[in-house]
């Protein structure tokens, strides 16, 4: 009897303080991003190489055949490989679609000007354009919205002055594709205050057009914070 | 050939068994919980001169989940500490008593992590081993009578755990690297006296943290009920811990796992302590958290053998 309450007691401490298994719920919708950055205006006669990355369901990019389509194919042609040339003045919402399934997942629009229209006025070198923006939410106290800015080729993320997130431990901002996990993204630091206006460069050869999500993640507890969708302003 | 890691399991784990098969006793047991482990003294009472107490126990917590606020909480990835430890008291004098609490071997753990969508791993768990922070104390009992129990008592906390963050993900401590300087007052005071003996007791405790660390206050109670003669102990405790928020915030701490700070917890305890003979005996307990920050929402386990001689 002993020896099977000692062998019972063994078996049951044989469990304690073991590296074990989590299972993370990482799923997420897939997804295709445009990665070109897109001029505001292109002449006629110009063309754009066109490129996307799809985003598979665990939030990592996968190699699958995209499509092209233009709404407008006599103001932007395009070939299905993602290669537009523009054919007269007007605009077009050009898209981008798995190939096996046909369904578009991301588009853009492209204004194409003539020799005898005006060009838009392009910005300042010196001044800094809000090229991206979104609002943060999440499982901690997280809100406030956040715009990714653009002054000489150097690109940050800027949490608002409406931004605010409870104390947490090791905080780090990501630019990821996954609101689950890091493994795929890009550490830009270690966020250092709670609340108004802070910033985070982006290193330069990192295309933000190449992710989904401004994602907050704790790596004291290993946790998400919480996440904003970048947008086009 | 077994791999050495298992080894080193099976040994731990078999340490853990004996320590369980023995255990404490006395009026009064430890408030532990997580990196908040304290010194398991007997509240208010002294040690008479050349009595003492010494109990070898092993202390667990495994947690999936922490509090971030009040009773809100959140999931992380699991993490465990575990411990086995010696604590002893000695009588040095009648009014002093001599406590040492030295967590000999400490344990940490993360879990791998795997991807639901595509049942990758996603990251690698790990383990550190160590030894953790020890306590060292002095207590001095300024009123010792039948009626109530008074003692003040200076508590050292030594930073000799791992701080630096290691494991695969830079996530797991055994210790938090600043060095605790306590002072706690304790009041006991015995309710009823015969076969069955009721205690109460309570305290009050600032701990002084240095390395930017927040002070923290310290208050607590308990209930003992001892019945058989004493030979059987049961103890309800609550214990709190509050930040006094004057150290670097969470945000800014170089920590990076869960030994952050401004960590708060009101947690309760309920222990049970058998004398097996006139000097030796087991104890178990389970402290569960209520409500914290920034710390464990999980229960503690720990059990042990004792010696209580008088």
């Amino acid at each position: 009897m002993k020896k099977k309450i000692i062998f019972g007691l063994l078996i049951a401490l044989s469990t304690v303080a073991c590296v074990r298994e989590d299972i993370i719920d990482d799923e997420q919708p897939e997804a295709v991003r445009i990665t070109t950055s897109i001029p505001s205006a292109i002449a006629v006669d110009g063309t754009i190489n066109l490129e996307a990355i799809f985003i598979n369901k665990a939030g990592a990019r996968e190699t699958r055949p995209i499509i092209w389509t233009s709404s407008e194919p006599e103001v932007i042609e395009v070939t299905r490989e993602g290669l537009a040339r523009a054919l007269k003045a007007g605009s077009s919402v050009v898209s981008a679609a798995l190939e096996e399934t046909a369904e578009v997942l991301d588009s853009v629009t492209i204004t194409v000007v003539d020799d005898s229209m005006p060009p838009p006025p392009a910005p300042p070198v010196s001044q800094e354009i809000v090229i991206k923006n979104g609002t943060l939410s999440g499982d901690y106290d997280l809100s406030g919205s956040f715009t990714i800015r653009e002054k000489d080729g150097k690109q940050r993320v800027v949490f608002e002055d409406d931004f605010f997130m409870t104390s947490i431990p090791a905080p780090y901002i990501y630019l990821s594709n996954s609101t689950a996990v890091v493994d795929d993204a890009v550490n830009l630091g270690r966020i250092n205050q709670l609340t108004g206006t802070s910033s985070y460069e982006i290193p330069e050869d990192v295309n933000v057009n190449e992710f989904q999500f401004v994602f907050l993640w704790c790596e004291a507890f290993s946790i998400p914070i919480g996440s904003g969708e970048i947008q086009n302003p | 050939m077994i791999p050495r890691t298992n080894v080193y399991v099976l040994l731990l784990n078999l340490s853990l068994f004996l320590s369980s098969i023995a255990i404490q006793a006395k009026e009064k047991n430890p408030p532990t919980f997580g990196e908040f482990e304290t010194l398991e003294e007997d509240g208010g009472w002294a040690k008479e001169k050349t009595n003492f107490y010494v109990k070898l126990s092993a202390w667990y917590l495994e947690a999936d989940e922490h509090f971030t606020e009040g009773t809100d909480t959140a999931p992380n990835t699991t993490q465990s500490l575990f411990n086995i430890n010696v604590y002893g008291e000695y009588g040095i004098t009648d009014r002093w008593t001599a406590i040492l609490y030295a967590p000999f071997f400490t344990r940490a753990t993360e879990n791998d992590r795997i991807s639901k969508a595509t049942g990758g791993v996603l990251s690698e768990g790990g383990s550190i081993n160590t030894i953790g922070d020890i306590d060292i104390a002095i207590k001095y009992g300024i009123i010792q009578n039948g009626k109530i129990a008074l003692s003040a008592m200076l508590l050292l906390g030594l930073p000799t755990g791992e701080s630096t963050p290691g494991g695969p993900n830079n996530t797991l401590q055994t210790g938090d690297g600043e060095f605790n300087q306590m002072l706690r007052a304790d009041l006991g005071i015995p309710l009823i006296s015969g076969t069955t003996n009721v205690y109460g007791n309570v305290y009050a405790g600032y701990n002084n943290r240095t390395n930017d660390f927040s002070d923290e206050l310290r208050l607590g109670a308990e209930l003992g009920l001892g019945i058989l003669d004493s030979k059987w102990w049961i103890i309800a405790k609550a214990d709190a811990i509050q930040s006094m928020n004057n150290g670097v915030p969470a945000i800014a701490s170089t920590s990076n796992s869960i030994f952050v700070n401004n960590a708060e917890v009101f947690s309760v305890t309920l222990e049970t302590a058998v004398y097996l003979t006139k000097s030796i005996g087991l104890s178990a307990a389970l402290t569960n958290p209520i409500s914290g920050q920034l710390v464990y929402s999980d229960p503690a386990y720990s059990a042990g053998i004792f010696l209580d001689v008088k």
